[in-house]
Order: structure tokens, then C-alpha cells, then sequence
């Protein structure tokens, strides 16, 4: 069963205005786990609209979409933000960090917010092991307006682990950063989807796109 | 939410600062309106009682003679008033207000052979047939102060000047207001009183009223004069004092309520995007408006708590500094309507959430 399943999606900005826009049209696909999907396309294409879908914080839309077996639109918005925060991390191109909380605070957020009780001691080799894996433990402790942006975009990906989700959406992860830098981000997101994770990159930079094993291409709403 | 909230409050350190002293501030500009508005108030509340079509005699005189022919020949009631605009219907009324005893001394306002050890009193000299000097008395004040005795140290015509420990802008003078006594005491004996107020023989304590200005001004009579003029001409008197201070106190409430509203719509704006990215990481928004509004309570909360301790502090190791508690209320219920404007538009914020508003709100 695929992971991710898209039927005759639409969304429609000001339905029924006469400035009713058609961001996405008859969007059917599929994705299975452990694929490394990038999703392009130009701007104003639709393709963050299909990632706000993807990532449930849209549920207003019409067609089907199925993650992991379960109807998104029959979801309550309680097992809607439970499903977003255990089952989908979310990479931002301008990072989502709260700059004055520590690395530690940011990437353990989630499971704050889950609400799960986790000893310190848990946290803390469980933040640490993530922290080893991207490089970055000596920083645990620092504030996150203090990391430089591509140490910030590993912190959003340690983030986005945490609660070892299924699917890991990044949108346009390397937006904000260099060209050596974003060479780093996404060999950390290779080297994740070797390690079996499920990942899907909206991007509108084909050389990133060229990295992953699938690319969807996305215009005036259509998959192309 | 627990761990969210305590963060939050770390966070925003500042804001309880910021918070604290706009409160000390508002606490200050309410004294200064209330020390203005209360003795008007209060004076209205006399003409009502007094009726319109009465006769008021004011005068300046406390000559016992002057006062009988007043009451005789003119056939009108005498009003007592003291230099903070009191005013008591009988002549057996005193105003009686504490004072520190040092600053007899410090200011040269009673010899210093004069100042024994004890409460002693400075009296106007229309107060001699009453309370002679070198004499000892002892007067039951009002609730809750009870019996205090005192010897009268000096009295005088003229006028006596002093700066009340509680810093009060007014300067006394004794000389004018025959029936205040100045009372001096020592720290221990002065701790009984609020120092910013004025107390009266519990007898006539209901008497102490505002009603008007003086009306002569070198001559001891007289003007006799309907209730009705006397409160227009008093209340022409009371805008021109009030005039000025009501202006200058409303437009530091106005600044004060400017940083208090600027502080917690920043304060709103800092939240939206934190809400964005708890949202983003699974939170409901109905949860991240409620550890926003834990937060602001606890902000507000410890605000409060911060500005009463301050102006306890300031109170107990400045004598010039008094904070009365229904200015301290007023103030806490000025905050208390902006948190709860403030929470208002923080959950409208939330309420008004959409996908593209959120990617906006993580830029």
C-alpha cells in the first residue's frame, strides 16, 4: 500500500469569486515508502499548495487523500495535528526555528507538543543521537539565532526526526542557502532515504531535483 | 504545555518589566487624578445634601465674635474647610494631619525648645480657648487610629508651612485653616497613620466635607452667597486648578496605554509565528491560544505582583512616596481591560488562521 495517495485532488483559492483561482486539477498520484520524490515546478505552479495537502494543514480540498490507509478528510483537527505531529516532519525553507530557544528546546518541540513524557535523560540521548547523526551535538545548548543557516536547516531536519515520522516533506529545504551548503542539506536527505525514510523535496531547482530518485513536475496545477 | 508556557515565559522576561513600571506609572497619574477628582466628587455630594436654595456664609475668620455675628445676622451655615479642601459644618471639628516630627526641626518651623519628646501639636491661634500651649490633650481620632494624646508646642497666625511626609504637592497653611492641627510624631507613633491623609475627630468625622474656595480675600467676612452660586463659583474654581493636572495625568495614562497596547500587540505578532511553527509541528490552535493565554495571564499576573512589592518598597523607604490602594486598583483594572482587549485580538489572530497565513507568519 502506498504511503501516499493522491485521487483527482483540487483546490480552488475564493471558490466561487470571480477571483476564484484553480491552484491544483484533477492532482492524482502516488507515493510509496521510501521513495526520495522531488516535486517542481515553476513558481505559482501549485506546488506549495500540493505541500500544505501533503502535509495536512489544509483539509479544504476536494478528491482523495489517503496517508498511510487513512482518509486525511475524514480526520477531527485533533487526530489531524496528532497525525501532522507524529507521522509527518516538516522541513521549511526559512527554517520554522523560535530563535530564542536552544537547539535542544527546538529540535524536542514536538514531542512537547505531543505531549508524551519522556525522562530528561531520554530526551537528551535521543536529541543527542540526532544532533551526532547531522553533526551538530557541541551545539546543543547554543541558541538557535546564534547557527549559521545551513546549521539551522540541520537543526529543522533534527526537528522534523524527532518523532521518527513516515514521511519527511521538505519545502524548498536549500532555499535559503549557499550552493556548498545546500550540497550538505541534501546529501543529509540522501543519506536518510538509504536509510529507508520516505522524503518528498518541493523544489524549483532542478539540479536539487536531479538528486532524488523521482521527480514530479507540476504546472498550472496539473501533474505534468 | 507546561514545558511550552515556562519557555514562553523566559522568553519574555522583558514584558514583565515593561508591564510593571506602565503600572507603576498609571498607579501614580490615578493618585494624582483621585487627590483632585475624590474632594470634587465629595463637593458635589455636599451641594446635594445642602440643597440649592440654601445660604452659605464662607469667611476666613476664626474670631469666635466675627463667627457670631456671622451666625446670627446672616442666618447661614458656617463651613470649617482645611488646606486639602475639607470642609465640616461644626467649629468643634478638627482636621488633624500627621506629620514627621524631624520636619519641625529640619525646617525651622517650631523652635527647637519647643519640641519635647512625645506627639506635639501646632495649633492656629484660634484654637487657644481649645488647646493651650505647653498643655497635654488626649482626642479620640477616627477608626482605626483610637486615643493619642499630645502637647500643644506652639500656635500661630501665621502661615506655617511644611512638606508632608507623603510628599504631597500641598504646603499647609495652618494659619488659614483654623480648625487643622498639626500633629508631629515620632516614627512609631507615625506609622499609625497614612500619612497622605487628613483625620478628624471621630465625633465629626461625617462633617468633613469640600464645598467651595475662600471668597474674601484680606477681610475676615464675609460672603454670603446662595448654594447655587457657591457651586457654580466653586466648580469654576476647582476646573482651573484641575484644569492643568487632569490634562498632564490623562495624557501620561494615554502614553502609558499606547506602550501597554504596543507592548502586547508586539507581544501578539512574536506569538503568531511561534503558533505557526507549534502548529506546523502538531499542535491544534486551540491549544497554542491557550499557552498563549496562560502565558500573558502569568505575565500580567507577576507584573502586578512586581509593581505592588516596587511601590511597597518605595513607599516604605521614601517618606515622599504614598500609593493609595484604589489608585493601585484602578490601575490593575486599566491592565486588566487591556490584557483582556489584548487576548481578544491574539484569539481573532488565531480564529482568522489559513494555510497561506501561516506560511507567511514563518517568513
Amino acid at each position: 500500500m502506498a504511503l501516499v495517495s493522491l485521487a483527482e485532488l483540487e483546490k480552488t483559492y475564493n471558490k466561487g469569486t470571480s477571483a476564484a483561482v484553480h491552484a491544483l486539477q484533477g492532482v492524482s498520484l502516488s507515493i510509496e515508502s521510501g521513495e526520495m520524490t522531488a516535486v517542481v515546478g515553476t513558481s505559482g505552479s501549485g506546488k506549495s499548495t500540493l505541500l500544505h495537502i501533503l502535509s495536512c494543514l489544509d483539509q479544504n480540498f476536494e478528491g482523495q487523500y489517503t496517508f498511510d490507509g487513512t482518509d486525511i478528510k475524514k480526520l477531527s483537527a485533533k487526530q489531524l495535528s496528532a497525525l501532522r505531529n507524529e507521522k509527518i516532519g516538516i522541513v521549511l525553507q526559512n527554517f520554522g526555528l523560535i530563535y530564542d530557544m536552544t537547539v535542544f528546546d527546538n529540535v524536542v518541540l514536538p514531542i512537547y507538543l505531543s505531549g508524551k513524557h519522556y525522562s530528561k535523560r531520554e530526551l537528551h540521548q535521543r536529541v543527542i543521537q540526532l544532533l551526532q547523526e547531522l553533526g551538530l551535538e557541541e551545539k546543543i545548548n547554543t541558541k538557535a539565532s546564534q547557527l549559521s543557516g545551513g546549521q539551522k536547516q540541520r537543526i529543522a531536519i533534527a526537528r522534523a526526526l524527532i518523532n521518527n515520522p513516515s514521511l519527511i516533506l521538505a519545502d524548498e529545504p536549500t532555499g535559503a542557502l549557499d550552493k556548498s551548503t545546500s550540497n550538505d542539506i541534501m546529501d543529509i536527505f540522501c543519506s536518510l532515504n538509504s536509510a529507508g525514510r520516505t522524503i518528498i523535496i518541493v523544489t524549483h531547482d532542478l539540479s536539487i531535483a536531479a538528486r532524488c530518485s523521482r521527480t514530479i513536475t507540476i504546472s498550472d496545477g496539473k501533474i505534468i | 504545555m507546561i514545558t511550552l508556557i515556562f519557555t514562553h515565559l523566559k522568553r519574555r522576561a522583558i514584558n514583565y518589566i515593561a508591564v510593571c513600571v506602565e503600572l507603576i506609572v498609571v498607579v501614580l497619574v490615578c493618585n494624582i487624578l483621585l487627590s483632585h477628582l475624590v474632594p470634587f466628587i465629595q463637593g458635589q455630594q455636599l451641594y446635594k445634601s445642602l440643597k440649592l436654595s440654601s445660604i452659605l456664609c464662607c469667611t476666613t475668620s476664626a474670631e469666635s465674635d466675627a463667627l457670631d455675628i456671622i451666625a446670627r445676622e446672616v442666618d447661614a451655615k458656617i463651613l470649617w474647610r482645611n488646606y486639602r479642601g475639607q470642609y465640616a459644618l461644626s467649629d468643634e471639628s478638627l482636621f488633624i494631619q500627621p506629620v514627621e516630627k524631624s520636619y519641625l526641626h529640619r525646617f525651622d518651623l517650631v523652635p527647637d525648645e519647643q519640641i519635647s519628646a512625645g506627639p506635639i501639636a501646632v495649633v492656629a491661634s484660634s484654637l487657644t480657648s481649645r488647646y493651650k500651649s505647653g498643655n497635654t490633650y488626649t482626642v479620640a481620632l477616627q477608626y482605626p487610629i483610637g486615643e493619642i494624646t499630645f502637647s500643644v508646642a506652639l500656635s500661630t497666625d501665621n502661615d506655617l508651612l511644611f512638606i508632608p511626609p507623603s510628599g504631597d504637592a500641598a504646603l499647609s497653611v495652618i494659619g488659614r485653616h483654623p480648625n487643622t492641627v498639626l500633629l508631629a510624631l515620632d516614627d512609631d507613633d507615625l506609622a499609625k497613620f497614612d500619612a497622605s491623609d487628613v483625620y478628624t475627630l471621630e465625633a465629626k468625622d461625617n462633617d468633613a466635607q469640600r464645598v467651595t474656595e475662600i471668597l474674601s480675600w484680606n477681610e475676615k467676612i464675609i460672603a454670603a452667597m446662595s448654594c447655587e452660586d457657591a457651586q457654580s463659583y466653586s466648580n469654576s474654581l476647582d476646573m482651573s486648578q484641575m484644569g492643568m493636572p487632569i490634562v498632564i495625568s490623562l495624557t501620561a495614562v494615554a502614553l502609558c496605554l499606547a506602550g501597554m497596547l504596543s507592548n502586547t500587540l508586539l507581544s501578539i505578532i512574536a506569538n503568531e509565528r511561534n503558533n505557526a511553527i507549534y502548529y506546523i509541528c502538531g499542535y491544534t490552535w486551540k491549544k497554542c491560544a491557550l499557552v498563549q493565554f496562560i502565558s500573558d495571564l502569568l505575565i500580567v499576573f507577576f507584573s502586578v505582583v512586581m509593581a505592588y512589592a516596587v511601590m511597597q518598597i518605595l513607599s516604605k523607604t521614601s517618606g515622599n512616596i504614598t500609593f493609595q490602594q484604589t489608585s493601585f486598583l484602578l490601575s490593575v483594572a486599566i491592565v486588566a481591560v487591556i490584557f483582556t482587549l489584548a487576548e481578544i485580538l491574539g484569539v481573532i489572530q488565531i480564529a482568522k488562521k489559513n494555510v497561506a497565513e501561516i506560511a507567511e507568519r514563518m517568513k
